[in-house]
């Protein structure tokens, strides 16, 4: 549960620190292997969300200060080198909450969020379908955002307190 | 800079979906940092984006995870494994009752009758070993690896595998415990069945559910049981998928030789059969009938 609720989270959190999404991934997998192997090292009551968001930016941190290391060996080694580019479960009654919360939307609030969500498009996409600038489908979006956040209060988690073995 | 929610709120929209800009990303990392209400907030707006823009990322990071734990322990403890093997194979020739094995298959799924009347599906590489319990009257199945039972003999039957038994009431379902995976599958068509670890812990499961149970935590992960039932064909020949389709619905599927050997990709979702084969026949452009309670599938050959 506790995988679930936050991994997707973490991972965003980690791509916004370090702009790559296979490491950014990667840091939060070692982190909840890490996790698994030594609970007792994360027995602190402090706030879960709180411990997890904290140990995932300073392994970001730690990532880009590896990353600069690497660049700068990397210009010292070759001036020629170049440097490489960085680049399954709904419920029924989520579904139905997802659909009621929809309705609500105002008309092209909701065609913007089923673009997104139904039809899987890019933003731009989006724009150009609906003869919109990209930078109101980003607003629409985050009206839809944030108005699924309310109305589906009950299916996010909620903050807890880290027990002993909670992962074993 | 001074950001009205409306912005942050589009900002997070456009990070979440991988389209931030750098100005933006700086924006809205400096926002975070601010504070925890902040920081949750984040949380939350990513949580509901992912659970109304569903991928199986998380589930597939879940299982990777699982894997790379598996994979530790067993490097760390070969030498207990060592040992164990020995005390088990001690403890099987003087307290366990006798069972041999009955079926076991190779590199393909093979399909036959159990002493008890049901059906058995094993996946390959995986083999059943029989005993009857004359104190409980029930027939016992001790599956290595996968495999798919329609039960006959309601009641009394038991499948009993590395830590998990399940005990049928009258069904069809499928087992999936590959040895190199540190969780079985119990995955329900029909009816209900009751699975049990030696450590108090029990599931019921009903048609169309699943339980996932960890080797590793000892416990049923906490799942949603409803989740949906997959065939999953690649590459796979019409014939093997219409005796797979024909196992769980219990329908006589018949296939004109012409088409029989047309390879099918394609992957279902805890569909009805009628459409399963709509689409299969109207991948390879074959007709499809159904006659005197039986689907005909005919065609010219493979499209």
């Amino acid at each position: 549960m506790v995988f679930r609720n936050y991994y997707a989270p973490l991972c965003d959190y980690a791509r916004l620190l370090i702009k790559d999404e296979d490491d950014a991934r990667d840091i939060v997998q070692k982190l909840f292997l890490q996790i698994w192997d030594n609970p007792e090292k994360f027995e602190a009551e402090q706030s879960l969300q709180g411990l997890l968001y904290t140990s995932v930016k300073n392994r970001c941190l730690n990532w880009l200060r590896h990353e600069k290391v690497k660049r700068t060996h990397q210009s010292d080694v070759s001036a020629s080198s170049h440097l490489r580019v960085a680049h399954q479960s709904h419920t029924t009654d989520l579904e139905s909450a997802i659909q009621s919360a929809m309705q609500k939307l105002s008309d092209q609030t909701k065609k913007v969020f089923e673009l997104s969500r139904i039809e899987g498009l890019k933003y731009q996409e989006i724009a150009d379908e609906l003869n919109i600038s990209i930078k109101t489908v980003e607003v629409h979006m985050g009206k839809a955002l944030k108005h699924m956040r309310t109305e589906l209060s009950d299916f996010l988690p909620i903050a807890i307190i880290l027990f002993p073995f909670l992962f074993k | 800079m001074n950001l009205s929610q409306e912005n942050i709120d589009a900002i997070i929209a456009a990070h979440l979906k991988g389209e931030i800009a750098d100005d933006q990303r700086e924006v809205l990392l400096e926002w975070i940092d601010a504070s925890e209400e902040n920081l949750d907030y984040f949380h939350q707006m990513s949580a509901v984006y992912h659970i109304t823009h569903p991928t199986n990322e998380t589930a597939k990071a879940y299982s990777d995870i699982q894997q790379k734990i598996a994979s530790k322990k067993q490097s760390f403890r070969w030498y207990y494994a060592a040992a164990a093997v020995v005390a088990a194979i001690v403890i099987s020739i003087f307290l366990l009752p006798t069972s041999e094995v009955i079926i076991a298959s190779n590199e393909v799924t093979s399909r036959d009758t159990l002493p008890d009347g049901s059906m058995i599906e094993l996946a390959p590489h995986s083999s059943v070993a029989y005993h009857f319990d004359e104190s409980s009257n029930k027939h016992q199945y001790k599956l290595e690896g996968s495999a798919a039972f329609n039960v006959k003999s309601h009641g009394q039957i038991q499948v009993i595998t590395d830590e998990l038994t399940i005990e049928d009431i009258g069904t069809i379902f499928k087992v999936d415990n590959a040895e190199s995976d540190s969780l079985i599958t119990v995955t329900v068509i029909e009816g209900i069945v009751k699975c049990y670890d030696e450590y108090g812990n029990a599931l019921e499961l009903k048609a169309s559910e699943v339980g996932i149970y960890s080797k590793l935590q000892h416990k049923f992960l906490p799942i949603d049981k409803t989740e949906v039932f997959e065939f999953d064909f690649k590459d796979t020949k019409l014939s093997e998928v219409v005796k797979t389709l024909s196992f769980y619905y219990e329908k006589e599927i018949e296939v004109s030789p012409e088409i029989e050997n047309c390879l099918i990709n394609v992957r279902f979702s805890n569909e009805p059969l009628s459409f399963i084969l709509e689409i299969i026949s109207s991948t390879i452009n074959a007709d499809l009938k159904e006659e005197n309670s039986k689907y005909k599938l005919t065609g010219n050959g493979c499209n």
